[in-house]
């Protein structure tokens, strides 16, 4: 389904030049994309509007950027076992409605609800693609709309769940709070991307996902368990996801059944425009916090200057494309001498 | 006398698997549904039905040439905006010709990306998603922009002939046009062929690009008929008028037996899954389940569908390609 | 070949060193794995009726068959794939049961497979130790220094020269094979097995490979080399299995006293003769290549081809052979030159839709990735190249394809002969046929160009194939045959065209020797 035209008709041609520094450098090309558009959305902002470019608002801009970026570095890891997950939106918003009524009911504790369900649903959406064969749309739609429903019938009325109690000041003073001026909701979500950036790059399961995502077939007949590797890609995903309802509720004070639509297109776009191949088979964490950076810098920038809120998808969506070129472009060099 | 010596076998093999869904889930509505098998409602079905049908249409044309339209919501979305602005201006008619035009662009837009710029289908049409959306929500302000209540807007979706809704009629219609298009033209092969192995379809001569870019052109045009009737049914310029309509026609298509991967489909595959859906979200209606439980049984029931269809191939061995 | 005397490995070679830290060497002679009785069904097909097996130590047993005779079916159970329906699989002579891969290589049997195994979005080092990444469990060593040097030594004995941190994705496909056979060498292992290793490598390659073969068996480890190619088989053997659908009617025979036709009779089923074929006089000029050139910076080369003339074309992987190839049926595009049919230039270069409108016909070097369409049937697989042709009042006729393209498949033998059955249901062979029924059928063909077009297809389909394209040449067609089966190429070709470097070096004449052409491709003297 994610063929495209130029793979095809590429040229096989056997590399005459084949030096350390291209494959090396050019290979991380597309991961540096998010970077890229991060530094310079910045710039423009702080350059256009004198106000932006404070130490304030960039510390606003850390502390908002955490839940997108959580969510899109759980959707990388699932693009790069060559699936998506649509359902990452639902499920958080599932999860705060579930955690706020666990922690009024049982304090603190009950924020270890959060990650349970999103484990729930991604191991949910793992089985139904590995061992069912259900194609990634059709089952995380599917999920999608059984954590909507169950949103619904979680909270009473389909109404929000208000955080209250100790347990709501203990949240709200994280959210508040500060590390030498950086926000403690920032610092979690960079240690989230560390232990990921560790997983995929230091262990021998990080490897065996980037195996399963290169190629399938290879994996199983190298011995690679490809139908539990992808469950636990997809059960890593929805883990983010309920971190994401952490820091939602850390910032929002609420359980809210209709939080999150649209996030899974967001998510998308921030492992997208982090680098990640649609194909599978490629992933870089880093790539996928600057781009979620980019992303939210975007959106605080035209907030603060007053242009509609709308143009943020605007540059949301032909991030998604450029990133596509450039992706294309920097595929021709590498290929050819 | 086996079942495959009956007269006729030969056609019944020929039915997509899903059909026998559609009669047994049908079926059993109508048989424990008594609201349901009622004229009025199974006209309300269609003509709720009739939308899905045509975007699924385009989807159809789409997921055959192997590639995939995430945009088709948005669309939607910017041809009831630009009709409702331009009718402050124009007449009728030419204020829905710009709205159609508009989610034409769009599918040629997708279709130069795709094809010519050869661009992943699943990014560029994500990306389009997001962009014409946002595009359209800055035009139409921020606010849905109310037609006036002018006289024609609502017969496209409103009236209908001899009892049947035009919608259904036109939905009917496109579905021959569909089947034309996909079985008897050189064009529609193509894409089958496109879908299946696109190197190979390459070197066997057919204009890659070209073929490639028509069929978001051509799928633009049935999105592009569901978009007229949404506009005419709603009689406003709303930037989120559908958003779920992508996923609702994948999973039409999937229900129905067009897999996503490419290279296979059928306009009555397209049908199927359509009706199916339509039926299943009336009995949850008829049923009156409350707003949770419609949700998550349509996850269900969508999700074990596919899961139904796919079982057959369950038991046939994974051959490696070297055989 | 073997030695009873002689067990351990020759402590002066460095290979030797890496083999002596290895699990304990198996006696010569000894049976390392015995396969009784095996049957495997997939629902109602039995793909092995009672196969029986037996692998020594120190010996290289080949395995031939047809295509659809099981051979694929019996490896994947012996690698632990797939798990036999009833029979017993015995490893020095206590009865197994792998339940995957991991366990078969734990016991130490190691497959090198024919379809590529490899990552290509991971380096050449972490493939070449990807099977201990797929069974680890911890935190990863695999970069250690240890490794590296390891990797390097494993593609020191095959001799390939590409990087350890290069991506898979930028090797040639004969790099790609060589790199699939220097991960399975380097294993510790009691049993190789080599499906089809040598399908993609040049003759340089392959006596590579067989003289690191020779070296493992001298060293204990046993061998079953599963191959189509009969003179590979010949040189490299010690026994050999033929399996006929689904049963061995030849069982372990010592190939020094196997007639070649014995083997091919037993898995064809008939007798089989391999004889000298007729070919047509060659008439006028038809497909020019002229000052081509696929990049910028490469040599110029202009091929002419006659009409009812079989141009053969010979090149090591990486040569350029096959690029001309496709340059010359329109479907790469030069940075220079002109191609033209019958003196008239073919549109824009690169355009296979011009190329197929100005009568070429081509069948590519890949099937399965460049040239069939999985999920349809043989008649829309053959109908491909002329549907413009097939259509009535502008809308496409079914009946005018059913009839025209099952004419054009019973042409080429199709077994079996129904056109509206998958593609996929049909052997390798008879795919090929599809492929070639589909450019035949083209009206005013003038030229076909052929690559690898008996690549992984049984003795005889092959045949079948080869009289195809002589009738094709007949016909007045101009052919080009661009294969690394010398065999083929020199028997088929009214000459050979030899290519190094991406240029063309020099033409050798009707019935030269395999040889011959062999060492023209390394640049050797006549």
């Amino acid at each position: 389904m994610d063929t495209t035209v130029a793979d095809s008709v590429a040229l096989r041609r056997p590399c005459a030049v084949r030096s350390r520094l291209r494959f090396g450098v050019l290979g991380q090309v597309r991961y540096t994309i998010g970077v890229a558009t991060a530094l310079i959305a910045a710039a423009a902002f702080a350059a256009t509007f004198a106000d932006f470019g404070t130490f304030e608002n960039a510390a606003n801009v850390l502390s908002l950027f955490g839940p997108l970026a959580v969510l899109s570095v759980g959707q990388m890891i699932v693009v790069l076992v060559r699936g998506f997950d649509l359902s990452v939106g639902a499920v958080f918003a599932l999860a705060t409605v579930i955690t706020a009524e666990a922690m009024n009911t049982a304090g603190l504790v009950g924020l270890a609800a959060a990650p349970l369900v999103g484990i729930v649903f991604g191991l949910l959406n793992g089985v139904l693609v590995s061992y069912f064969r259900v194609q990634p749309v059709i089952a995380t739609l599917g999920s999608l709309l059984l954590a909507r429903g169950a949103a619904l019938l979680a909270a009473p009325n389909g109404q929000a769940v208000i955080l209250g109690g100790d347990a709501q000041m203990v949240l709200l003073n994280l959210q508040l709070a500060n590390i030498a001026g950086v926000p403690v909701t920032a610092i979690f979500t960079l240690i989230v991307f560390l232990v990921v950036a560790f997983v995929l790059y230091a262990t021998a399961f990080g490897r065996r996902l980037f195996m399963v995502g290169g190629d399938p077939r290879s994996a199983a007949l190298v011995g690679v368990r490809v139908h539990a590797v992808t469950v636990a890609a997809y059960t890593l995903c929805g883990f983010c996801a309920g971190l994401t309802a952490i820091l939602i509720l850390m910032r929002t004070g609420m359980g809210l059944p209709t939080e999150g639509v649209g996030m899974e297109v967001q998510s998308l776009a921030g492992a997208v425009i982090g680098g990640s191949q649609l194909s599978g088979g490629y992933a870089n964490p880093f790539g996928v916090f600057f781009a979620a950076l980019f992303i939210q810098t975007t959106q605080s920038g035209l907030n603060f200057s007053g242009i509609s809120p709308y143009a943020a998808e605007m540059v949301m969506g032909c991030s998604i494309l450029l990133a596509g070129l450039l992706d294309r472009v920097s595929q021709r060099i590498f290929r050819t001498a | 006398m086996k079942m495959a010596d009956l007269p006729g076998s030969h056609l019944l093999r020929r039915l997509p698997v899903s059909i026998w869904g559609l009669v047994v889930i049908v079926a059993l509505v109508a048989l424990f549904l008594p609201g349901f098998a009622r004229i009025g409602n199974i006209t309300n079905v269609l003509r709720v039905g009739a939308i899905l049908a045509l975007a699924s249409y385009g989807q159809t044309i789409v997921l055959i040439s192997g590639g995939i339209d995430f945009s088709i919501g948005s669309s939607v979305a910017l041809c009831s905006v630009v009709t409702a602005l331009a009718v402050q201006q124009l007449p009728l008619g030419l204020a829905l010709t710009a709205g159609f035009a508009s989610i034409i662009g769009v599918g040629a837009i997708n279709g130069l990306l795709i094809a010519y710029l050869k661009l992943s289908p699943f990014l560029v049409t994500l990306g389009m998603l997001l962009l014409v959306h946002g595009f359209a929500a800055i035009v139409a302000g921020g606010l849905p922009v109310e037609v006036p209540d002018r006289e024609g807007i609502h017969t496209l979706s409103g009236s209908d002939l001899l009892g049947v809704p035009y919608p259904v009629i036109i939905a009917g219609l496109a579905a021959g046009a569909l089947y034309l298009l996909l079985e008897r033209t050189t064009l529609g092969r193509s894409w089958f062929l496109i879908g299946s192995n696109l190197a190979a379809a390459a070197a066997t001569g057919i204009r890659l690009r070209r073929n490639i870019f028509l069929a978001y052109v051509l799928a633009a045009v049935f999105v592009g008929v569901a978009g007229l009737i949404l506009t005419s049914r709603v009689a406003a310029g709303e930037p989120n008028l559908y958003p779920t309509l992508p996923f609702e026609t994948m999973a039409a298509c999937a229900v129905g037996g067009i897999p996503l991967t490419g290279g296979r489909g059928s306009a009555l595959n397209a049908v199927i899954g359509v009706i199916v859906i339509a039926v299943l979200n009336n009995a949850i209606v008829l049923l009156n389940f409350p707003a949770y439980a419609q949700l998550s049984l349509l996850g269900i029931i969508m999700v074990g569908a596919v899961i139904a269809q796919g079982m057959p191939s369950w038991t046939r061995p994974s051959r490696i390609r070297s055989l | 070949m073997t030695s009873a005397s002689n067990v351990g490995p020759d402590p002066r070679s460095s290979d030797a060193a890496v083999i002596a830290t290895r699990q304990p060497q198996a006696a010569t002679n000894e049976v390392l794995l015995e396969a009784r009785a095996v049957v495997k069904e997939y629902g109602s097909t039995k793909a092995l009726q009672g196969a029986n097996l037996v692998l020594r130590a120190g010996r290289i047993h080949a395995l031939m068959g047809e295509n659809g005779a099981g051979k694929s079916t019996l490896v994947q159970i012996l690698v632990g794939a797939a798990v036999p329906t009833s029979g017993v699989i015995a490893m020095q002579g206590r009865p197994v049961s792998f339940d995957g891969v991991s366990e078969a290589l734990a016991a130490g049997v190691v497959p090198i497979y024919q379809q590529s195994s490899l990552f290509p979005n991971l380096t050449v080092l972490e493939n070449l130790f990807a099977f201990e990444t797929a069974a680890s469990h911890g935190v990863a060593g695999h970069k250690s220094a240890r490794r590296r040097r390891s990797a390097k030594q494993m593609l020191n004995r095959i001799g390939l020269a590409v990087l350890l941190d290069q991506p898979v994705a930028s090797l040639s496909l004969g790099e790609k094979q060589l790199l699939e056979i220097a991960r399975g060498l380097g294993r510790d292992c009691k049993l190789l097995v080599l499906d089809e290793p040598t399908a993609a490598l040049s003759q340089a390659d392959t006596n590579r490979l067989f003289a690191a073969l020779r070296q493992l068996a001298s060293a204990g480890v046993g061998i079953l080399y599963i191959s189509h190619k009969t003179n590979e088989i010949a040189q490299i053997a010690d026994e050999i299995t033929v399996l006929r659908d689904g049963v061995c009617v030849i069982s372990g025979a010592p190939l020094k006293s196997t007639s070649m036709q014995t083997i091919v009779s037993a898995m064809v089923g008939h007798a089989f003769n391999v004889g000298e074929k007729n070919l047509p006089v060659v008439r006028a000029p038809v497909l020019a290549l002229v000052g081509a050139a696929l990049r910028i910076g490469d040599p110029e080369v202009s091929i002419t081809v006659r009409a009812s003339e079989i141009l053969g074309i010979a090149g090591l992987a990486g040569s350029g052979a096959e690029e001309i190839g496709a340059m010359l049926a329109g479907a790469l595009a030069c940075s220079r030159g002109v191609l033209s049919v019958n003196g008239r230039p073919v549109g824009r270069s690169g355009d296979r839709a011009t190329a197929v409108a100005a009568g070429i016909g081509y069948v590519p070097a890949d099937r399965s990735v460049d040239g069939l369409f999985p999920g349809h049937d043989a008649l829309r697989n053959a109908s491909a190249s002329v549907l413009d042709h097939l259509t009535k009042f502008g809308l496409l006729s079914r009946s005018a394809e059913s009839i025209r393209l099952s004419a054009a498949l019973t042409n080429v033998s199709l077994t079996p002969n129904q056109p509206r059955r998958l593609i996929d249901e049909f052997s390798g062979g008879n795919q090929q046929k599809v492929l070639l029924a589909r450019n035949l059928a083209v009206a005013d063909i003038k030229a076909l160009v052929l690559v690898e077009p008996t690549r992984g297809v049984d003795v005889g389909a092959r045949d079948i194939i080869h009289d195809r394209i002589l009738m094709a040449a007949a016909e007045g067609l101009a052919v080009v045959l661009v294969s690394t089966d010398l065999e083929e190429l020199t028997s088929l070709s009214h000459r050979v065209a030899i290519i190094r470097d991406r240029r063309l070096t020099t033409e050798l004449p009707r019935l030269s020797s395999p040889a011959a052409v062999a060492g023209a491709m390394l640049g050797e003297n006549q």
